[in-house]
């Protein structure tokens, strides 16, 4: 009726709740019924036996049992309709009974023990006539002993043939109330198995790889929680192809730049037939091209490294004033080229000396400045603020003045493969690759950014608390020599690190 | 699948609602009230059979005798020894001259015919016993007819079923009969006690000798008495029957007579009626359960001499027949007169205990030592309310309508338990 699978398991579940229930319910009514209707007729008999014995023990004189009307006026006082009355002596012995008979034996069922000891002796069995009988019998005291006993017989079998009937009418309305919950439990069902298939085919689909499938619908907790989860994972997955697809076309692009510029020149000067001067661009742009080149895998590398947890810092002292003032003779020529007025507003009023790889420090603020250049207009100015937080936090902040980053690109700025505009060059790993660097430091960067207003990087660095010491001049050739020594590091790693420019 | 349900669903409907009618439309007789389904109990089919024969034969007019002994109207035995089982009953026919007959009906085949119609006498079936009085084994008819009123003469026949027909075989006038063998020649007789009223009475044994009822005593008790308040039949002494009357001799006051058969004489063994003379109607009768009869006298409790008779607490002492020693005690017990209950004085008391004489009758009753004066045991009435505060000490004895009666020991006495429980 129903196909394998959770929707079958939850009606299978409802069916044997409600069936379980059912049944105890049936059970308990049934011996209920059972008990309230031969309690009714026990209670009816013993009641009538009682009030009689009283009525009747008002009248009993002394010897009263040698009159020869003493039976047959028990018998009439203490008959009750539709029963068999006996008067039984303590041996069980018939004495009267208000069938015309003689008794054929002593009765000898267990209500008759009970009577003789004085309480109400109750009895439901079988009579030799093979029909269900109940006796009840009550003692009856005649000189203060239990002289007599009063035994009332009915036939159970009407009675056993209505509680019959009572019980599988109620077993009649326990199916019914069955398979009514059993119906209302498939359409229960399949409000939760409806989504959950929905939810499967989609997830399917998303496995084959059709990313742009979407679960629909408005589902509620866990369903819907799941239903949001899996659509956001495969927006996820496609953005992140996105940008693995954008990095590889815009670093094919910058690859095939100079690539082209160099094969250029060098096909140009293999068919020689040029003057020296001529050469010597030639040659000079090929040279460039290769150190852009070389940068480019330069970047790349580091960024594999950063990712991988493999960068290797070469720890020295650095005085930070020293290496921005680097940072900014380095950029001088490209801010020059752009009428861009560089300039570092030092407010600070003592050298602040970092322990850190100077090296990595001055690549990670090239790149700030010089994405502060890339992207701000000519005849604007980027400034290069330094200054100390507290004793043991430098600031450096880059600020320009430049177009800024929206707010919507501001967080993903940092991301490895990010960039606002692909036709700007670049592989977008360079603030990655800085914010790990500082990160390295245990530093912090952060951006702030108005689009069109400008953009405001901050790098906060620990500082060296500083006890008087002298000045960073010679720090900063230390940092090289001592490098090696300082923590094992590997100085392997020093070779590739000086070309950044 | 789906379609499959849907199709379920509209099969289900109907059905589901035609259970919900039947539950509504049975609603008005779901739950009965069990009393009415109470039903008399089937007799077994030979009784119903024979029942419904008789009540088709004789429109319920059926009689039971005023007898306690037995008093069913329907009795099944095999009178004639063919083998063949006979039913007896007794009816009444008001209108007709003769009022009450008797019925035999043979089983034939599984069902009951009328056999016999038989007369009787009077108006009132007074007794009704099936007795092999004639020693022949058959089995006979021995009836007691009256005209309804008490201690009139009554009359009794025996009667004889040959098969085909009912026949008297004796007829005689009697107040009390007994069925007995009392001359010990293992054949049933026939003692018929006859009261002239306050002059002299007869007391007659009969026995079935060679096809007719033969005299074989009779013996006149001179004493002029109203009437006698219990007869009772059975062993005088462990090997000798005979008869206890228990005449009245005033309004409360009455003596008792035994007579036996000694070699075919019927004698009275205490002709002085003084010495079982009582105040009180006490039974005669088997009080001990020993299987011999006992005649009981009032005794007044030691102390009591000088008080009024209605006041005392009296104790009744239970006497038997000796051969060689006449009247023996055989045990006492202190009797509520007006019968709620008795209590039967332990063995080591008798003689020793007596009632202390600032007990009350109804009211609190000490039995006490005579030696040492020390209360042995206490009955005392209750309203239910004090009940409820003693009835951790007192054992209930008995319950009236508004009293309780309780019993308290002094001693190891225990109702109903042990070896030292005491007969209530």
């Amino acid at each position: 009726m129903i196909k394998k699978g959770i929707g079958r398991q939850i009606v299978l579940h409802y069916f044997i709740v409600v069936f379980v229930t059912l049944f105890m319910v049936e059970v308990i009514f049934a011996f209920a019924l059972r008990t309230y209707y031969y309690q009714t007729i026990e209670n009816h008999m013993s009641n009538h036996a009682t009030r009689t014995t009283d009525y009747f023990q008002k009248f009993v004189k002394l010897y009263a049992e040698r009159d020869p009307d003493y039976f047959t006026e028990i018998l009439r006082t203490f008959e009750l309709d539709n029963t068999e009355l006996m008067i039984l002596n303590r041996k069980g012995e018939v004495r009267a009974s208000s069938t015309q008979f003689q008794a054929d034996r002593p009765i000898q069922t267990s209500d008759v023990p009970q009577a003789v000891a004085g309480g109400v002796g109750k009895w439901v069995g079988r009579q030799s006539t093979g029909e269900w009988v109940m006796a009840v019998s009550t003692p009856l005291q005649v000189r203060g002993e239990n002289r007599y006993i009063v035994r009332y017989v009915t036939s159970l079998e009407d009675v056993n043939a209505k509680l019959m009937n009572l019980t599988l009418l109620s077993v009649g309305v326990g199916s019914a109330v069955l398979a009514l919950v059993t119906l209302f439990s498939i359409g229960l069902a399949n409000s939760i198995v409806k989504p959950i298939n929905n939810i499967r085919a989609v997830s399917a689909q998303m496995a084959r790889g059709k990313f742009d499938a979407r679960i629909k619908g408005n589902y509620k907790y866990e369903l819907g929680e799941l239903a949001a989860t899996l659509n956001y994972m495969a927006e996820e997955i496609v953005r992140s192809n996105q940008i693995k697809d954008d990095f590889i076309s815009s670093i094919s692009h910058e690859l095939r730049t100079p690539l082209t510029g160099i094969k250029g020149w060098s096909e140009t000067l293999t068919s020689g037939g040029f003057d020296p001067e001529e050469t010597k661009i030639g040659m000079q742009i090929i040279s460039k091209e290769t150190e852009r080149l070389i940068g480019l895998v330069e970047e790349m590398l580091d960024f594999s490294k950063l990712q991988q947890n493999e960068m290797k810092l070469v720890i020295g002292r650095v005085n930070l004033k020293e290496l921005l003032q680097e940072t900014m003779l380095n950029v001088w020529a490209k801010a020059e080229q752009k009428q861009i007025q560089l300039k570092l507003d030092d407010r600070t009023d003592r050298p602040v000396i970092i322990i850190g790889d100077g090296n990595r420090l001055k690549q990670v603020f090239l790149n700030l400045v010089d994405n502060a250049v890339k992207f701000s207009n000519e005849n604007s100015w980027v400034h290069l603020v330094i200054s100390l937080k507290d004793s043991s936090t430098a600031l450096v902040q880059v600020v320009d003045s430049g177009i800024g980053i929206s707010e919507e690109h501001l967080a993903k700025v940092s991301d490895r493969f990010f960039q606002v505009n692909h036709n700007r060059g670049g592989t977008g790993l360079g603030l990655a690759i800085s914010k790990q660097l500082v990160e390295l430091h245990k530093g912090e960067m952060d951006i702030h950014s108005e689009l069109g207003a400008g953009t405001t990087v901050s790098v906060t660095l620990p500082v060296l608390e500083v006890v008087g010491e002298a000045d960073s001049g010679e720090t900063a050739d230390e940092d090289a020599g001592s490098s090696g020594a300082v923590n094992g590091k590997d100085t392997s790693s020093s070779d590739n690190r000086d070309t950044r420019e | 699948m789906k379609r499959v349900i849907r199709l379920n669903v509209n099969r289900w409907l109907p059905l589901l609602g035609s259970a919900l009618l039947l539950l509504v439309l049975s609603g008005c007789n779901f739950m009965m009230d069990p009393k009415l389904l109470m039903k008399t109990p089937e007799l077994s089919s030979e009784k119903e059979t024979l029942r419904s024969v008789i009540n088709a034969e004789l429109k319920g007019a059926v009689i039971r005798p005023r007898d306690a002994t037995d008093i069913s109207s329907i009795r099944v035995v095999d009178l004639n020894k063919d083998g063949i089982m006979e039913a007896v009953v007794f009816y009444e026919t008001p209108l007709e001259k003769v009022k009450v007959h008797g019925m035999i009906l043979e089983n034939q085949n599984d069902t009951w015919v009328p056999k016999v119609r038989f007369d009787g006498e009077g108006q009132v079936l007074e007794s009704f016993e099936l007795k092999d009085v004639t020693g022949t084994g058959e089995i006979n008819i021995v009836a007691g007819f009256s005209s309804g009123e008490n201690q009139t003469q009554k009359g009794l026949i025996v009667y004889s079923y040959t098969g085909s027909s009912v026949e008297r075989i004796l007829e005689l006038p009697y107040n009390y009969f007994i069925i007995d063998d009392l001359n010990d020649d293992g054949q049933l007789d026939i003692t018929v006690v006859s009261l002239r009223k306050d002059q002299y009475t007869t007391v007659t044994t009969y026995q079935y000798e060679q096809s007719s009822f033969q005299e074989l005593d009779k013996l006149q008790l001179d004493n002029a008495v109203s009437g006698y308040y219990n007869v009772v039949h059975g062993n005088i002494t462990p090997e000798k029957r005979g008869i206890i009357l228990d005449a009245i001799s005033g309004e409360l006051s009455g003596y008792s007579i035994i007579i036996i058969m000694e070699d075919g004489k019927l004698i009275d063994l205490i002709p002085d009626q003084s010495s079982t003379l009582k105040d009180y109607q006490i039974m005669s009768g088997d009080v001990n359960d020993d299987g011999i009869l006992e005649i009981g006298m009032l005794e007044t409790p030691k102390g009591w001499e000088y008080i009024a008779f209605d006041d005392i607490p009296w104790l009744f002492s239970y006497y038997r027949w000796d051969p060689d020693k006449g009247l023996t005690f055989v045990m006492q017990q202190y009797m509520d007169l007006e019968g709620r209950f008795y209590f039967n004085l332990p063995k080591e008391w008798w003689g020793k205990v007596t009632i202390d004489i600032k007990s009350v009758k109804d009211e609190h009753i000490k039995f006490v030592d005579i030696d040492t004066n020390a209360t042995l045991a206490e009955i005392r009435f209750f309203s239910l309310a004090e009940w409820e505060q003693v009835q951790e000490d007192w054992e209930l004895f008995a319950r009236d309508n508004d009293k309780v009666i309780g019993f308290l020991s002094h001693t190891d006495l225990k109702v109903n338990k042990g070896e030292k429980e005491i007969k209530r």
